[in-house]
């Protein structure tokens, strides 16, 4: 309902009604897309989920440093080894009520426990959502606050087959306790959240000149008398034409991604969903619509079937499968070097972009990291969560294999806080932070 | 403008004016005031002069001594004078009683001088010419004006532009919703425990047939008698389904208390409006808003379950917009599903009320940039739902077709006819195309439809004798567009018989639509809203909350109800019906005695109620905080009741406290305030009616003794006719309401000027008194006066702004 009511803002140009409502006064209205005039470097987020827990064998370099290896799964980042940083060691500690596979989602970006609830995994205590605010929603808090770095969404949450049901399975992002944000796994609905208002407007547009034709003719038909109210209200749909008209003078930076149409919401389309959405997540950027996003590859135990893959087994069902099952190990070795590459995609298309008004890549201003609920798959333990980072120019050392100690997840959620300059001391569970941003 | 500013002015001009005479032989210092008994309270300034021009000599003597004594305050035509007395000389008084104050009083301080013959024609000319509501309504002629849809005629309009498209579901007088529970998490037919219906969801304490420990041995039989596994472990749930019938239009929150697991959807069943299936913490209070319309039930799914744990316990409230929290109420539940409808909810400038009625008669950027985001919004519900309005699907070959035929229908019944071929190019086909998406072709189509002036101003769309009949009857009795039905009607012609016209406007006004319109009427013309946010002492009246004044109210709309809706429909119970619905909170607070939960129909009860003049509801609204009004009781009754329009009371006069004379009665404190003069001529009126209501105190309940006096109702009322009435309490006074002809007429009037949104004044002079003959002859039927007054306008189409 109020983002509906934020995409008509534009109906009501600059005249006093806008007035009536004050509460809208910070959304950056028509200007949104002008280049932005504060010095400064953007700095950018993504964090991209895949489920299940990643295959060890295939993944995980043996040598640290700069001369690790890029095994099957991370192959597809070989051209952007100087810009990867894997961290081994990253945990999530967070106990409580709820599943390994619940507690792995929910906890993950919030570093927070759930509360108890009426959703039950497994033989565990049956629990609800988390408790606390997720670490994209924490930083967006920030950013928004600041006029230099505040935009008109400050997230974009995006989902790739998403299932349509909510619980702790199916949902990272938490916009404070109890309220879990729903990512968009609809490319033409997330387009419509982005663009819908230059849509709304042109199709105003195109018909307003008709509703013209018709007062007038209209007019004739009414007596003497009346026609000057006919005439009065003629006058207010000139008034908005040409509001509009003028409106539509400031574009925005980049064109508005042109999506295939007629994709419909199945396994199948998976690879053309993802590279839609990865599309749309580079062109909001682009526009500066957001600074940081969300990108969810189905849910935790997400039983996704990647025929395209030769693989026809869920992708849950497979990942319970014990280590020495050599076929099934080499199916989600092959489903996680799929992840890899929409990562790669992403990160390249982040490449190829310059920044705005400069000869910068995007990519340098961006950190995205790719991560997982599970360490490893069939033992569905939450320590050793594969944690892969892409970019530049956050003040961490790229290019290498590093491997940390039983470091919390919320310890790697302050030190990106921290590199993002916000600098928070604790997140998520306190005992957690005690020592303070990991060092990487 | 003050008494002491015009005594002043007065005295002033006397003296220029006397010595004006002396030079001129004019008199004009003969300046009086007079106070007017009845409408505006004129002073009116008499002038009276000698000097007698040739050409007025051959004049009829009343206009001749209008001309000299008079015109010079009043205008020529009694349309006052900016400098002397601006209010135009127009009222409600008798001929008789003109002359009388004439004689008493004109021309000011020379009373003397215009007496006997001289005030009798004078009061004749004055009378006739321009003084009684006749020659008002042959002066003004007011014309039927181009009028656009109201907001409210807007919303109801998309709500049933597209509810036409969809079958349509008849709510019955059945209420409640549908239950159904099971032993088990899921509807699973085997482990049934009942289906039923359940007036209000309001199970605080656990609800029904849930067995906390799961044994659900009467089931274990059914089911299978030697499998007892896991019967423990399947836990519990209910499904409610049904409609949710919107008392007025507005935002509603509305709260589940709850800490079970459960998922709540209204109107779009589809994407619930409360998710809690995943119950998580121990929140009890879960809340959400809505925009809902007055009358319009609305699709409502609401299921619980308990897993893995007790409880079971639910409750459904809502804040109606301005209201109380309170469990959803029986009454506004029913157990059929209503298809989702379009509603808008769009913010609106309020519409044009100055008449006493809303009406469109003016348009403001505003308004204009509303519409657009009203049809922006409609555009937005069309095209996410489009495929299945025009039955079809994405991809399909025809689908295209099959849009545009679907947008054909939609302008075609937007404006109430058949579009012809033009206005198909024009509305529909060109905004098909390669280059746009279909979804923004219809998108566009809505926009433009929406935004035309023959879809915003009824009138301006020719249309054929018998969709002319369709779009009158509709927007007259539902404020909307015709239904599927009639559209059908009109499209074979058929409307063009005025016996099948008829036959319609019977049906329809039966309809929820039509009642709602009937209960808003009421509302208005009760001044309902000033009456609901009535507050009282809160050491006087401890007891009188804002639950109360809800309760109040629903009593007075049951009432109503009987009234208009009962067996024996009849007008003047709205004034004789001696009982009253009673539920247990006003039961108490009034000492009347009830049964049930619900509300009971209470005949008589203590202090002889008689209609709606004595409703607590009214009475506790026209009051003060710690005492009774009767000014306010006696200025409703006058205005809203005998239809009389009253002067702005002074601005500077403020009621006398109690501290004035704690010994006084509120009576000897009215009385003591408006004794003079100047006051009593409107406090002439005013006074006796309120006085006989005296029996009710601030709270509206019956007392026989204020401060150890008898309580004094007795009291004498003159007719504007001229009539003495004397009244020995409420019932006196109900009665003559009850079959004053006045009375009648102004109920006429208000409800004609109400449903049609022009004056009846507008259309044929006769035309009051035609209904007048109508409404008597069927023994004071409403429902059946609400059909004749939706058979006129009409007639009146060709006047009604269009040429």
């Amino acid at each position: 309902m109020s983002s509906k009511i934020l995409r008509r803002e534009f109906l009501r140009g600059a005249g006093s009604f806008a007035l009536a409502f004050p509460g809208l006064s910070s959304w950056h209205g028509l200007n949104w897309a002008l280049p932005d005039l504060q010095s400064g470097k953007k700095k950018r987020l993504v964090i991209m989920f895949s489920p299940n827990g990643m295959v060890s064998d295939g993944f995980w370099p043996k040598t640290e440093g700069p001369d690790f290896e890029m095994d099957q799964v991370l192959k597809p980042l070989e051209d952007l080894r100087e810009k990867t940083l894997v961290v081994h060691g990253v945990c999530n500690k967070v106990r409580g009520d709820g599943d390994n596979h619940m507690r792995g989602m929910s906890c993950l970006l919030t570093g927070n426990e759930l509360f108890p609830g009426n959703i039950q995994g497994g033989s565990d205590k049956p629990a609800g959502w988390a408790k606390g605010i997720s670490i994209d929603q924490e930083i967006k808090g920030f950013l928004q606050a600041n006029e230099a770095t505040s935009t008109r969404f400050g997230t974009l949450e995006f989902g790739v087959r998403v299932p349509h049901k909510a619980d702790p399975w199916t949902r990272m992002v938490y916009a404070g306790p109890n309220q879990p944000l729903a990512p968009i796994a609809d490319p033409y609905r997330m387009f419509e959240k982005m663009y819908g208002n230059v849509k709304d407007r042109e199709n105003l547009l195109s018909v307003l000149n008709m509703v013209q034709q018709d007062v007038q003719s209209s007019g004739l038909r009414v007596s003497e008398q009346d026609r000057h109210l006919l005439e009065a209200h003629g006058k207010y749909i000139g008034q908005m034409e040409r509001e509009l008209v003028n409106q539509s003078k400031p574009t925005y930076l980049a064109a508005p991604v042109e999506l295939p149409k007629n994709v419909g919401d199945s396994d199948e389309n998976m690879p053309t969903l993802s590279k839609m959405q990865i599309d749309l997540l580079v062109n909001g950027f682009e526009n500066d619509l957001n600074r940081i996003s969300t990108l969810q590859y189905t849910q935790s135990v997400g039983q996704s079937r990647m025929k395209w893959l030769d693989v026809s087994e869920g992708h849950h069902t497979l990942s319970h499968d014990p280590d020495g099952k050599k076929e099934t190990q080499d199916k989600l070795r092959r489903i996680n070097t799929w992840y890899c590459e929409q990562l790669a995609y992403l990160c390249k298309k982040l490449e190829a972009t310059k920044e705005p008004g400069s000869n910068e890549s995007m990519l340098d201003n961006t950190l995205v990291v790719w991560t997982n609920e599970l360490g490893h798959g069939n033992s569905h333990t939450l320590n050793n969560l594969p944690m892969v980072l892409v970019g530049g120019g956050f003040g961490f050392e790229m290019g290498r294999f590093t491997k940390v100690k039983n470091v919390s997840t919320s310890r790697l959620w302050l030190a990106i806080s921290h590199a993002m300059g916000h600098r928070i001391d604790s997140f998520g569970l306190a005992e957690l932070c005690k020592e303070g941003p990991v060092k990487l | 403008m003050d008494e002491a500013s015009v005594q002043n002015g007065d005295e002033q001009r006397s003296k220029i004016n006397y010595h004006s005479q002396q030079s001129r032989s004019v008199d004009w210092g003969l300046v009086l005031r007079m106070f007017q008994i009845q409408v505006h309270v004129l002073i009116l300034f008499f002038a009276i002069g000698f000097l007698l021009d040739s050409s007025v000599q051959g004049e009829d003597q009343g206009a001749r001594i209008y001309r000299v004594q008079c015109a010079a305050c009043h205008g020529e035509n009694g349309e006052g004078t900016a400098e002397h007395f601006p209010d135009p000389l127009r009222g409600e008084l008798a001929l008789a009683q003109l002359e009388k104050l004439i004689v008493k009083t004109m021309p000011e301080e020379h009373p003397e001088a215009c007496v006997g013959d001289d005030a009798k024609s004078v009061a004749a000319f004055v009378y006739n010419r321009f003084y009684s509501p006749e020659a008002q309504q042959r002066l003004n002629k007011s014309r039927i004006e181009l009028s656009r849809l109201t907001v409210r005629q807007l919303r109801e309009s998309i709500v049933d532009l597209l509810g036409s498209f969809s079958p349509e579901i008849t709510v019955s007088d059945a209420r409640g919703l549908e239950a159904n529970y099971f032993a088990s998490r899921n509807w699973t037919e085997p482990r049934r425990l009942s289906s039923q219906v359940d007036g209000t969801i309001d199970f605080g304490n656990g609800v029904p047939h849930f067995d906390p420990t799961g044994k659900y041995t009467s089931l274990k039989k059914k089911e299978d008698p030697k499998k007892d596994v896991n019967l423990m472990n399947q836990g519990f749930s209910t499904y409610w389904r049904g409609g949710l019938i919107p008392v007025e239009t507005g935002m509603y929150e509305i709260v589940v208390e709850s800490k079970n697991g459960f998922s709540l959807a209204i109107n779009d069943l589809k994407n619930p409006l409360i998710d809690r299936k995943v119950r998580s913490d121990d929140v009890v209070e879960h809340r959400a808003s809505i925009f809902l319309i007055g009358g319009r039930p609305v699709g409502l799914s609401l299921y619980l379950f308990s897993y893995p744990q007790p409880p079971a316990k639910i409750r459904l409230l809502w804040k109606r917009p301005n209201g109380i929290a309170e469990v959803i109420p029986e009454s506004s539940l029913v157990p059929v599903s209503p298809k989702e409808i379009c509603i808008c909810s769009t913010a609106f400038p309020p519409d044009d009320a100055s008449y006493g009625f809303e009406r469109g008669i003016s348009v403001s950027e505003q308004w204009d940039r509303a519409t657009t985001e009203s049809a922006i919004e409609t555009a937005e519900w069309v095209s996410e739902r489009m495929w299945r309005l025009a039955g079809t699907r994405e991809g399909d070959q025809d689908a295209s077709v099959k849009l545009q035929d679907f947008c054909y229908q939609f302008v075609s019944r937007a404006f109430a006819t058949r579009l012809g071929e033009d206005d198909r190019e024009f509305f529909v086909a060109r905004h098909f195309g390669k280059e746009i998406s279909l979804k923004d072709s219809v998108k566009r189509v809505v926009l433009l439809a929406l935004k035309s002036p023959r879809f915003l101003y009824p009138v301006i769309q020719s249309r054929r004798q018998s969709e002319e009949a369709a779009r009158s009857l509709a927007l007259t009795l539902w404020d909307s567009l015709p239904d599927k039905r009639l559209y059908d009607l009109a499209g074979k012609g058929q409307l063009e018989n005025p016996k099948v016209v008829e036959r319609e406007a019977r049906r329809m006004v039966r309809d929820l639509r039509s009642r709602q319109k009937v209960k808003m009427f009421f509302l208005d013309w009760l001044k309902a809203e000033r009456a609901a946010s009535s507050a009282k002492d809160k050491s006087a009246f401890p007891e009188f909350d804002n639950k109360l004044v809800s309760d109040l109210q629903t009593s007075l709309l049951l009432y109503l109800n009987d009234v208009v809706w009962g067996d024996s429909s009849d007008y003047r119970q709205l004034f004789l019906a001696d009982y009253l619905y009673v539920n247990k909170r006003m039961g108490e607070f009034y000492g009347i005695p009830v049964s049930g939960d619900g509300f009971d129909k209470v005949s008589g009860v203590t202090g002889s109620r008689s209609g709606v003049v004595t409703h607590p509801f009214l009475m506790s609204g026209l009051a003060y905080s710690k005492n009774s009004s009767p000014i306010h009781r006696g200025v409703f009754i006058a205005k809203q009741i005998l239809g009389t329009s009253l002067r702005q009371p002074p601005d500077d006069v403020k009621p006398l406290t109690e501290e004035f004379n704690p010994a006084m009665t509120t009576r000897e404190r009215v009385e003591h305030q408006t004794k003079e003069t100047g006051c009593m001529s409107c406090h002439q009126v005013i006074n006796p009616l309120g006085f006989s209501l005296e029996n009710y105190d601030a709270v509206g309940r019956f007392r026989t003794h204020e401060k150890s006096k008898p309580i004094d109702v007795t009291s004498i009322y003159q007719t504007p006719e001229g009539d003495e009435v004397k009244f020995s309490g409420a019932r006196d006074l109900a009665v003559f309401l009850a079959s004053s002809e006045r009375v009648q007429k102004s109920f006429i009037r208000q409800l004609f000027n109400y449903y049609t949104k022009q004056s009846i004044d507008a259309v044929e002079k006769n035309q009051i008194n035609e209904l007048h003959r109508k409404f008597k002859k069927s023994n004071f039927d409403i429902e059946n006066l609400l059909v004749e007054i939706s058979l006129v306008p009409m007639k009146y189409q060709s006047e009604m702004g269009a040429k």
